[in-house]
């Protein structure tokens, strides 16, 4: 019995389908890696639509390999349908025991790769983390937040968890730059200057709507809590608006003398008052 | 999904012929491009040649050709205007397809009609209201003690019915605070006085298009038209008439009446040149030879022009690319306020675009130093930009 068991083994995996099923995977690889060049050429060659071309390589990779490990199994190996069924039931009953997590993480993959919840290039909020889908991988999500760092999540999280999805595919992006502002500003002045200064940021995508809310808050002393929402030309560019815009507007409440007492004016007072206590005439 | 799959199948054959082919034949450098006119090719080039190929109107034939239905628009809004409608118009086009022409086109037909007209151009960049009204009446012949908007615009409603044609209307694009004050300004003016003038607009595509996206401009004009860039036929038709006028009467032994417009090398140089007609008359003096007959002439098959340059560029670089695109030229000040950076800094990043070849440095007529796009290289920066989503 054992030794018929064994020689079907042999048979099985004889050096002709071993040495086949390695050419196979071989040319798989050789294949995505063609195809993942071939996408980030076109991604080089026009990078406006970055978003969508990177998009395409996690579901054809999927159905690559999906084709492959296919034909290895029926194609190449092609074992009796006793061995098919009772290789399943073990494989499965064993990898469901030993790696539930892994095997939660590859069916996310392949669920988020049918029906993606978000792309490459997109910038989403997985839980605390803030950044740019870099990568989709079969078992995990890679982000790189604004800081350069790269975090992975695994897929099996990603569905659990609720995500906020800032571009949904554009490059452009709706950006809020929140300001807190002394009250002795006239609203109408304040909207006006910030609504200028977004228009007048070359890092704002002039073709979406821009506006300017002025709330009146109260936290120990009332102040404006002013949110400034403008699209940004590519959402790789967030932060640079973001301060672009900021700065633009702090400059042009002192250019016109609206923030003069204000926290904004702090130098100033600080060198004075180091003037006053310098010792030197 | 049609359209899709042949975008995607059209992008990557470009991308495979423009990897696939070893740069060094198949390519001219842009600054090779840029400073074409003072090579040493150019410059020992056949006089005949030379003056048959410049850029500017031909003797007995116009350099730019100006399409009826382009003109046909302006006389229809004007005599829509004569009818009493309250019409305003704009006409706008990619750099150097003929606006001024045409306006001047239009504007000759009006003065052989005895009609009363204004040209305004404005000579420098519009940073406030007292820049506009000064602009509005010195050119309009208006005197005024003081310059104030209300009296402006009722001596402008006082003076006979006419049209005014603005050109360079880049002049009034500025990423400053002030841009929506000279907008609103200019807006009162226009809004006041359109139905008893015929306003009359023109501007560069990105120049119309960020006044439009900014500050809405384009709400104040009743009828907008866009001026469309020279399809290869036109520009091949233009090309043989300029071997005519230099004396040939063959290219690649073929005579030119019966040259095709759709095979052959004199339509792939239409086809490179993107309906920019200084390209077209680039790529036909930079490959050119005599042929062995008397009054004939060899071109060689055109080659790509490789934008690595560009590709070199930093961030900031193209920004600035971008913005003298849509602000025409920027002086080096102008610069610094756009970008808030520093004069120094800003001369910097403009000097050494100029010495890639990419800008050229100017005299405005105000004096003051500014950078443009070279005119030659325009529609590869320009479709460049776009295809980086620097311009949109």
């Amino acid at each position: 019995m054992d030794n018929q068991l064994f020689s079907q083994f042999v048979e099985l995996f004889s050096l002709t389908k071993v040495l086949s099923i390695a050419l196979t995977l071989i040319i798989t690889w050789l294949v995505l890696k063609g195809i993942h060049w071939v996408i980030q050429s076109l991604v080089n060659y026009n990078p406006k639509y970055r978003i969508q071309l990177s998009q395409t390589y996690p579901v054809i990779r999927i159905i690559l390999w999906v084709i492959c490990l296919s034909y290895v199994v029926l194609g190449i190996i092609h074992p009796p349908e006793a061995v098919i069924y009772a290789s399943l039931g073990s494989l499965g009953l064993a990898l469901g025991l030993a790696s539930q997590d892994a095997i939660r993480n590859l069916v996310a993959g392949i669920m988020m790769a049918v029906s993606p919840r978000f792309k490459i290039g997109d910038m989403v909020k997985v839980g605390e983390y803030y950044g740019e889908v870099i990568s989709l991988d079969l078992s995990t999500t890679k982000l790189r937040t604004f800081d350069d760092s790269l975090i992975t999540v695994p897929n099996g999280d990603i569905l659990k968890t609720p995500i906020s999805n800032a571009n949904n595919g554009e490059l452009n992006e709706l950006v809020a730059i929140d300001l807190h502002l002394p009250v002795n500003i006239p609203i109408d002045q304040l909207k006006n200057i910030a609504l200028n200064a977004a228009k007048c940021s070359h890092y704002v995508f002039l073709r979406k709507p821009i506006t300017a809310t002025v709330f009146p808050v109260f936290e120990r002393n009332f102040y404006y809590h002013l949110t400034v929402k403008a699209y940004v030309l590519d959402v790789r560019l967030e932060r640079s608006m973001a301060t672009d815009v900021a700065e633009r507007i702090i400059e042009s409440l002192q250019e016109q003398g609206l923030l003069a007492d204000s926290v904004f004016d702090i130098q100033p007072r600080l060198e004075q008052a180091v003037d006053i206590t310098s010792p030197n005439p | 999904m049609a359209n899709s799959f042949s975008w995607f199948s059209d992008t990557w054959l470009k991308m495979k012929t423009s990897l696939f082919k070893n740069k060094d034949d198949s390519s001219i450098p842009l600054d090779q491009v840029s400073r074409f006119y003072q090579s040493e090719l150019y410059q020992s080039l056949d006089a005949e040649i030379k003056s048959a190929f410049y850029d500017g109107p031909l003797g007995g034939l116009d350099s730019r050709i100006i399409e009826r239905k382009d003109l046909a628009f302006l006389n229809t809004s004007h005599q829509l205007w004569e009818n009493g409608r309250n019409i305003s118009c704009a006409i706008y086009g990619e750099k150097g397809t003929g606006l001024s022409t045409l306006i001047n086109l239009f504007l000759n037909d009006l003065k052989q009609r005895n009609k009363t007209y204004k040209q305004i151009n404005f000579i420098k960049r519009l940073s406030d209201e007292h820049d506009v009204i000064d602009a509005f009446c010195k050119q309009l012949n208006i005197s005024m003690p003081e310059y104030k908007l209300d009296s402006f615009i009722d001596q402008l409603n006082d003076l006979p019915p006419m049209v005014i044609a603005v050109d360079d209307l880049h002049y009034l694009v500025q990423r400053t605070m002030s841009a929506q004050k000279v907008i609103n300004c200019i807006s009162t003016i226009i809004l006041a006085s359109r139905g008893h003038h015929f306003w009359l607009f023109a501007a560069e595509e990105q120049s119309w298009r960020r006044l439009c996206y900014g500050y809405q401009f384009d709400s104040l004009i009743s009828d907008q038209h866009h001026v469309s860039n020279f399809t290869d036929k036109q520009i091949h038709e233009l090309l043989i008439k300029r071997f005519s006028y230099a004396g040939f009467n063959s290219i690649n032994d073929v005579s030119l009446e019966t040259l095709s417009p759709d095979k052959g090398t004199l339509q792939e140089i239409s086809k490179r040149s993107k309906g920019c007609i200084e390209l077209g008359l680039f790529y036909c003096l930079s490959h050119l030879t005599h042929g062995t007959k008397p009054k004939s002439i060899f071109l060689r098959t055109p080659q790509d022009i490789d934008t690595s340059a560009l590709k070199k560029l930093t961030q900031n670089e193209l920004f600035t690319l971008a913005e003298i695109c849509v602000h025409g030229q920027l002086s080096p000040k102008e610069h610094a306020k756009v970008f808030r950076t520093h004069d120094n800094e800003s001369k910097m990043i403009l000097e050494h675009l100029r010495v890639l070849g990419i800008l050229d440095q100017i005299e405005e007529p105000s004096h003051n130093q500014a950078y443009k796009l070279k005119l030659i290289i325009s529609a590869v920066v320009i479709r460049y930009l776009i295809s980086m989503n620097y311009l949109y």
